[in-house]
C-alpha cells in the first residue's frame, strides 16, 4: 500500500508532469512554455491536495491532463485562440510503459521536441541548462538557483530571457529537420554535459555534488541514446561517459564532508549498476567510424571505472587518450587532466613538467602541490596548497586542502 | 462503530510555494494516511473545501440575507473534512493524531466531532 502510493506520487510528479508539459507546450507554442509549466504544476498541486479526500482516480494521468488543460485555457482566457485551443488540447493518452529505475525513463516524441527547443544553439549553454532543468526536468526555480549557486530572481530572469530568445528566433517545439539534426543533437549533448558537471562538481557552495542534476543528466543522455531519432555512436558515447562518471558519485565526498581524491576513494562503493550501464553504452558507441570527444572522455572514464585501484590503473593508456583529446578539444581543463595522468604514468617530475600554468585555477595549484610534495619539495608545495585552498570553490574541497596543509 | 467528523482547521493559503521534494513528501504522507484508512474501511467520506466563495446566510430584518459575513479576513478556516469510522473516542483521537494535517504547519489543528446517529439516540433513549 505504502509503496504503491509513493510510486504513484513519484511517477506522477516526474514522468507525468514532464510528458504533460511537453504535450501542452507543443500545442501552445514556444512563447507559452511557461503557461504549460504553470498549468501542469497547478494540476499536480490540485491532485496532491484533493486525492487524500476523494481517493485516487482510476486514470491519474488523464485526470491531471484534463485539469492542466482547463487551467491552461483559464490562463489564456483573454486570448482569442482560446476556442481553437479547446479543440486541440485533448488529454494526453495514459502512460504506456512504466519504468522502475531513475535512469531508465525514456522520452516520448513531445518531450524530445521540447528538449531540442530548450537546448537550441541560439541559447548559451548556461541558458540551455537552466531552461532544461526547469522545463524538461521539472525542478523549481529555488532548487535550480541553489544548484547553480545563483539567486532565484536571477534564474527566473534568465528563464524569461531564454523564452524570449526562442520566440524571437522563431524556434518551434518540433523535431529539428534532418540536415540540422547533428548540430542540434550536439547542442543538447553539450548542455547535458554541463548540467552533469554542475551536479558532479558544483562551481561553489557548501555541497560538492548536486546528485539531482547528475541523475537528470544521465537519464536524459540515456534517453537520447535510445530514441530512434537521436540514437548514434556519439549519443551512446555521451551516455557512457555520464553513467561511468556518475558511478563515482557516492565517494566524491567522504563521510566527514571532506572531498576525496580519485586515488583515495573506496572503489567498492562505486555504483556497479551504473558502471554496467555505462559499459553497454560504450560498446554500442563503437559501432560507427565516428570518434568524438564523448568517445575519448568515455574511454577514460571506463579505464578508471574498471581499474581495481589508482596504482593499478593503465595511466599510459589514459595519457594516450588525453593526447588524442587534446588534438580535438584543446582546453586548459584537458591540459591539466593530461598532465596529472602524465605524472601518474611517468612520475611526479614528468607530471610537473607537463603542468600548464595554474593561473588562478585551484585544481592547477593542487596538482602542482601534490607533485612537489611527491618530489620532497614541501616548502614550494605549501605555497600551492595555500593558493588552492584560498581559491577552492566548495566547502568539501576547502576542507580537503586544509587537511593536506596540516599533515 | 461510531462516526466522527474530523474538521481540518488551517490558516488560509499557507505553504503555497513549497519546493517539489517537500511537496511530494507531504503528498506521500497524506495519501499514505488516507489510503491506509480507506483500505481498512475507516473513511466514510470527506471533501476538500474551496478557499474562495465563502458566504454566510443570516436573518436580518426578518429576511435571510447572504453576505461575506463578519469573518471575511478569517485567520482560521476549515480546509476540508473527513468522516471516519472509529469504535470510540480514543480511536478517533488516535486517527486524528496520525493525520499529517497537524504536522504540516504549527497553525494547523483538527477538531473531532462525534456524529449523532439515530442508532445511538435510540440506544441512549432505551438505556
Amino acid at each position: 500500500m505504502k509503496g504503491d502510493v509513493h510510486r504513484l506520487v513519484d511517477s506522477l510528479a516526474r514522468d507525468s508532469t514532464s510528458r504533460l508539459v511537453a504535450a501542452l507546450a507543443k500545442r501552445l507554442g514556444t512563447g507559452r512554455i511557461a503557461v504549460a509549466e504553470d498549468a501542469v504544476q497547478y494540476a499536480l498541486m490540485q491532485a496532491l491536495s484533493l486525492w487524500p479526500f476523494k481517493s485516487v482516480p482510476d486514470k491519474p494521468e488523464a485526470w491531471l491532463a484534463t485539469v492542466a488543460r482547463n487551467r491552461a485555457l483559464d490562463l489564456l482566457r483573454s486570448e482569442s485562440r482560446r476556442v481553437a485551443l479547446a479543440e486541440e488540447l485533448v488529454p494526453v493518452a495514459p502512460t504506456t510503459a512504466e519504468s522502475e529505475g531513475r535512469f531508465d525513463r525514456e522520452l516520448n516524441d513531445d518531450e524530445l521536441a521540447l528538449l531540442f527547443a530548450v537546448c537550441h544553439p541560439v541559447l548559451s549553454p548556461e541558458m540551455r541548462v537552466t531552461f532544461a532543468l526547469k522545463t524538461v526536468c521539472g525542478l523549481t526555480v529555488p532548487q535550480i538557483a541553489a544548484g547553480l549557486l545563483s539567486e532565484p530572481t536571477a534564474i527566473a530572469q534568465r528563464l524569461v530571457r531564454a523564452r524570449k530568445q526562442l520566440e524571437s528566433a522563431g524556434v518551434a517545439i518540433e523535431p529539428p529537420p534532418p540536415d540540422a539534426l547533428p548540430e542540434r543533437a550536439e547542442a543538447v549533448r553539450t548542455a547535458l554535459f554541463l548540467m552533469f558537471n554542475e551536479g558532479y562538481s558544483a562551481s561553489s557552495g557548501d555541497a560538492l555534488v548536486q546528485p539531482e542534476f547528475c541523475v537528470e543528466a544521465v537519464r536524459l543522455s540515456r534517453a537520447l541514446a535510445h530514441h530512434p531519432m537521436t540514437r548514434s555512436p556519439a549519443s551512446d558515447a555521451h551516455a557512457a561517459l555520464l553513467a561511468l562518471t556518475a558511478a563515482r558519485l557516492p565517494t566524491r565526498v567522504g563521510p566527514d564532508g571532506v572531498a576525496q581524491l580519485l586515488e583515495d576513494q573506496p572503489r567498492e562503493k562505486w555504483d556497479r549498476a551504473l558502471i554496467a550501464l555505462g559499459m553497454v553504452h560504450l560498446d554500442k558507441s563503437a559501432r560507427g567510424k565516428e570518434l568524438t570527444v564523448w568517445h575519448l572522455r568515455a574511454e577514460i572514464a571506463a579505464i578508471h571505472a574498471l581499474a581495481p585501484s589508482s596504482a593499478d590503473t593503465d595511466w599510459k593508456r589514459i595519457v594516450a587518450v588525453y593526447d588524442q583529446l587534446r588534438s580535438i578539444d584543446h582546453s586548459p581543463v584537458v591540459d591539466l587532466a593530461h598532465a596529472v595522468a602524465v605524472g601518474r604514468a611517468e612520475g611526479p617530475a614528468a607530471g610537473l613538467a607537463a603542468l600548464p600554468s595554474p593561473d588562478g585555477n585551484p585544481y592547477g595549484h593542487a596538482a602542482f602541490a601534490i607533485f612537489l610534495t611527491e618530489l620532497g619539495r614541501t616548502d614550494e608545495a605549501r605555497g600551492h596548497f595555500e593558493k588552492a585552498r584560498d581559491l577552492a570553490r566548495t566547502e568539501p574541497e576547502r576542507r580537503l586542502l586544509e587537511r593536506r596543509l596540516r599533515s | 462503530m461510531a462516526q466522527y467528523m474530523l474538521l481540518l482547521h488551517q490558516v488560509p493559503n499557507y505553504n503555497t510555494d513549497l519546493p517539489r521534494e517537500k511537496m511530494l513528501e507531504m503528498a506521500n504522507k497524506y495519501m499514505t494516511w488516507a489510503e491506509g484508512l480507506r483500505a481498512k474501511g475507516k473513511i466514510a467520506g470527506g471533501e476538500k473545501l474551496a478557499a474562495g466563495g465563502v458566504r454566510h446566510v443570516r436573518v436580518q430584518g426578518g429576511k435571510p440575507v447572504a453576505s461575506d459575513g463578519p469573518y471575511a479576513e478569517a485567520k482560521d478556516v476549515v480546509g476540508g473534512y473527513f468522516v471516519i469510522e472509529a469504535k470510540d473516542q480514543a480511536e478517533a483521537e488516535a486517527i486524528a493524531k496520525d493525520c499529517p494535517h497537524v504536522a504540516l504547519a504549527p497553525t494547523n489543528w483538527i477538531e473531532i466531532r462525534p456524529i449523532e446517529s439515530m442508532a445511538q439516540m435510540r440506544a441512549a433513549a432505551a438505556g
